[in-house]
């Protein structure tokens, strides 16, 4: 939110080198791809959610890329009229995980410097969670990656983690093993979620 | 974004209507009836006003042919005749003129504001009763449904109504009575100039519908894009983040144009059609009024009608021809008042498919529900294919406390949405008491039971509001215990005001621990025999948590709780834990016993309660 400026922080914050506040909103913003919380979608047709962040038209190659990279190819198939079909109330209703996996691949027309997933994989199930994690990584070469998570197994490979504290004060950061080497609350929810998911497939 | 195609034959906003739907006016009829007395006042405001204007030119006939015409003819005799005592007789007929206007004037406020009040307790009925029926509406209802669409029904659809009871309805009923009226009068002052008439009103009348069927199309098309125009506005402005973040203000203003456009065109439209009618309307009335000034003025020099009865009759010309003139725009305002008739009637025949019906014997009806929850074998779905419940059968007795324990997606919050009869079971039954939730009356089945969720829902308004929540059976009494026993009390006297401290929407300004309290205080307050808990997990400081705890095991006490528990003491507690897993009943038991078994439990309470057995 602070490097999108929709908030405006104390301190600094630079991107590039460059205090976010010398940079114009919309250069700013053009270099970010942003997958909300809330996975908002428009009652349009799916393309054009997709296609929602981009200037020009999306080529119906990169759109089949885009839904592909988004673990969205199988649901998409499924659409009665593919992606021409509405999204919301007129037309198909997505369940929160394709909502998510929508909203990705929204961000991820727009080919932006920073991709940033506001806690936007906590409905997709664990299996198309790695996919979709790996998929980002093959197709995002030299993009910076923000992944905010409640699910560690999103932020598990990442280069670096900040555990954020209830104060929002930083109380750890490191790779994971690093993080898991450590006594902590990094460990104890790792180890807690792993039970848990051992038990989901019981 | 492209232009999508603008007018989809599914669209809910464009539902077909006829011309003049007698069954639209039947079912309109019957919600002002209840009012009738309103609408007879409005009659008879209108009756008098008839009478008066029929009076005033019956007055000017009198002043001209009585004492003016007495001293024309005195004069053409003798040009020197005193005309004073004419004077005096004429100055009386313009005296009752005055009076008359002054009486007209009156009525003329009486009939407006007599037609608007009976027009805004009409719809302020209407929109109260429409308002009612969406909320008993099933959750699938609103799923499918703009919620931008859902305020137009409330607000501008109802408000057409408005306009059609107060200058739609009643005042053409009343035309037709007044150029009936009219025409009988000027066949009895002249019924040579009256044919004259008469043979002119066809054309008259003609041109007023044959507008008709255009306004018909245009304003419909013009309601349609409004509530379009409403839903993508209320859509954008919910997703503004969005919007900013990826840069679309200008697109998504070309679309807010897009639609503006649309909208724009309709009325235009509209417009256009208005813009012709009144020029075509005016050259028929001017043709007839040049017919009567020849006819007439034969009949003058022809010696059959005098220069007060001339004037008379223009005058109740001018009577007739207003009503017949306005005969388009009524049309209009019906038209428009049907079509939003029909998209309200539209919600007003969804039914609930939940609603339950009360299919016991009288007398047992009416006694309070001893709270006996059993689930027989009950599977469901929410889509066809995927079952989140298989087969779950168990019973809380009077009293009992059962506890459901299950990881994320088990199914627990499903189990809640049956017993609340949010949904109803795909197979097997749900009963209270031995009667199937299918045939128990909803009020009758909420009332018995108290609601306390994870993030409980608080209303923008008093704290007071909030815990009452309009619940008859809350009194000052159980409120005040309420607050005792769950020692929200103290949380209330910290507040500026107490009871009447503002709340603001959604409870932003209360903690997350305060906001759990009032919920456990407000379902309390209602004292129900049944209580679902859905245990907050988020986590708040100690002090709080006690005093939850505290409030919570009030709550639970001597009644049949069915809790989604993440507390320890909570299980503890419990009279039977539900061990529920992907949708199935795995283990039943007590803490101790569960414990014991070392199953799925045992490995849920290290995962769940580590924090809190540390």
């Amino acid at each position: 939110m602070c490097l999108g400026r929709l908030l405006e922080p104390e301190g600094l914050l630079e991107f590039d080198g460059i205090d976010v506040k010398r940079i114009q909103v919309g250069e700013l913003r053009a270099a970010l791809g942003y997958v909300p919380q809330d996975s908002f979608l428009f009652s349009e047709r799916y393309r054009d959610n997709i296609a929602f962040g981009c200037d020009a038209p999306l080529s119906d190659a990169r759109l089949a890329e885009l839904i592909e990279l988004s673990c969205m190819r199988e649901e998409v198939s499924h659409f009665p009229q593919g992606v021409e079909t509405l999204v919301g109330e007129r037309g198909v209703t997505l369940s929160g995980g394709q909502r998510q996996r929508t909203c990705i691949a929204r961000a991820l027309a727009r080919d932006p410097r920073v991709l940033i997933l506001d806690d936007a994989l906590s409905a997709v199930d664990t299996e198309t969670e790695a996919q979709l994690l790996a998929n980002l990584r093959r197709a995002g070469q030299g993009r910076t990656v923000v992944v905010a998570a409640h699910r560690l197994s999103s932020v598990a490979r990442a280069e670096r983690i900040l555990v954020l504290g209830r104060d929002g004060r930083v109380e750890a950061q490191g790779t994971h093993a690093e993080l898991l080497a450590r006594a902590g609350w990094y460990r104890e929810t790792w180890q807690r979620q792993q039970a848990q998911q051992e038990l989901s497939v019981l | 974004m492209s232009k999508k195609d603008d007018l989809d034959p599914h669209d809910d906003d464009l539902v077909s209507s006829k011309a003049w739907d007698n069954t639209i006016l039947m079912r309109l009829a019957r919600y002002a009836r209840p009012h009738a007395r309103l609408f007879y006042g409005s009659f008879g405001v209108l009756a008098v006003l008839f009478a008066l204007d029929m009076l005033g030119p019956w007055i000017w006939r009198h002043a001209l042919d009585g004492p003016v015409h007495e001293a024309v003819e005195a004069r053409a005799q003798d040009p020197a005749a005193d005309v004073s005592g004419f004077v005096h007789s004429f100055w009386i007929w313009v005296g009752a003129y005055l009076g008359l206007v002054v009486i007209s004037i009156y009525f003329r406020y009486l009939e407006v504001a007599q037609l608007n009040r009976t027009g805004q307790v009409v719809i302020a009925d209407l929109r109260t009763r429409l308002f009612r029926h969406m909320q008993s509406l099933d959750l699938a209802f609103f799923d499918r449904r703009p919620t931008g669409a859902l305020v137009t029904r409330v607000t501008s659809d109802v408000e057409n109504l408005n306009e059609m009871f107060t200058s739609g309805l009643v005042v053409l009923l009343f035309d037709f009575v007044k150029v009936a009226g009219v025409l009988v009068f000027l066949f009895l002052l002249d019924w040579h100039l009256a044919l004259v008439v008469l043979a002119g009103t066809p054309f008259l009348v003609g041109v007023s519908l044959i507008f008709r069927g255009g306004a018909r199309r245009a304003h419909r098309s013009v309601r349609a894009r409004l509530s379009r125009l409403n839903g993508y506005l209320q859509e954008v402005l919910q997703g503004i983040r969005v919007v900013q973040v990826f840069r679309r203000e200008a697109a998504v203003s070309a679309r807010f144009a897009q639609h503006l456009d649309g909208y724009l065109d309709a009325n235009l439209k509209t417009i256009f059609l208005f813009a012709l009618f009144f020029p075509v309307i005016d050259f028929v009335v001017s043709a007839i009024q040049g017919s009567t000034l020849w006819v007439g003025g034969l009949s003058i020099a022809g010696g059959h009608l005098s220069y007060g009865g001339f004037v008379q009759f223009w005058f109740y010309l001018a009577l007739l021809v207003a009503p017949i003139r306005e005969l388009g725009e009524r049309y209009n305002i019906l038209q428009s008042a049907f079509a939003s008739a029909e998209r309200i009637f539209d919600i007003l025949d969804t039914h609930p498919t939940l609603e339950g019906k009360e299919s016991s014997p009288p007398g047992f009806t009416t006694a309070p529900l001893a709270g006996h929850v059993r689930f027989e074998k009950v599977s469901f779905s929410y889509t066809a294919g995927s079952e989140v419940l298989h087969e779950l059968s168990f019973e809380i007795r009077p009293g009992e406390t059962v506890a459901v324990v299950g990881a994320t997606g088990a199914g627990k919050s499903t189990l809640v949405n049956l017993l609340l009869r949010f949904y109803a079971p795909s197979h097997g039954r749900v009963t209270i008491d031995g009667q199937d939730l299918a045939t128990l009356d909803p009020a009758r089945l909420r009332r018995a039971i108290g609601l306390v969720l994870q993030e409980d829902f608080l209303f923008a308004g008093t704290v007071e509001e909030n815990l009452v929540l309009e619940r008859e059976s809350v009194t000052d009494e159980s409120l005040e215990l309420a607050l005792e026993a769950s020692r929200a009390d103290e949380l209330i006297a910290r507040l500026p005001g107490g009871l009447a401290h503002p709340v603001a929407e959604r409870g932003a300004t209360f903690s997350t621990g305060e906001r759990q309290l009032l919920a456990i205080a407000r379902a309390l307050a209602g004292d129900p025999r049944i209580v679902v808990l859905d245990e907050a997990t988020a986590s708040v400081d100690s002090n709080t948590e006690a005093q939850i705890e505290a409030a919570t095991r009030k709550l639970l006490e001597g009644r049949s709780a069915l809790v989604i528990a993440h507390r320890l003491s909570t299980v503890r507690r419990a009279d039977r834990i539900l061990v529920l897993h992907r949708g199935k009943l795995r283990e039943q038991g007590t803490h101790a016993e569960l414990l014991a078994q070392d199953g799925i439990y045992a490995r849920l309470h290290k995962l769940q309660f580590a924090d809190a057995t540390a």
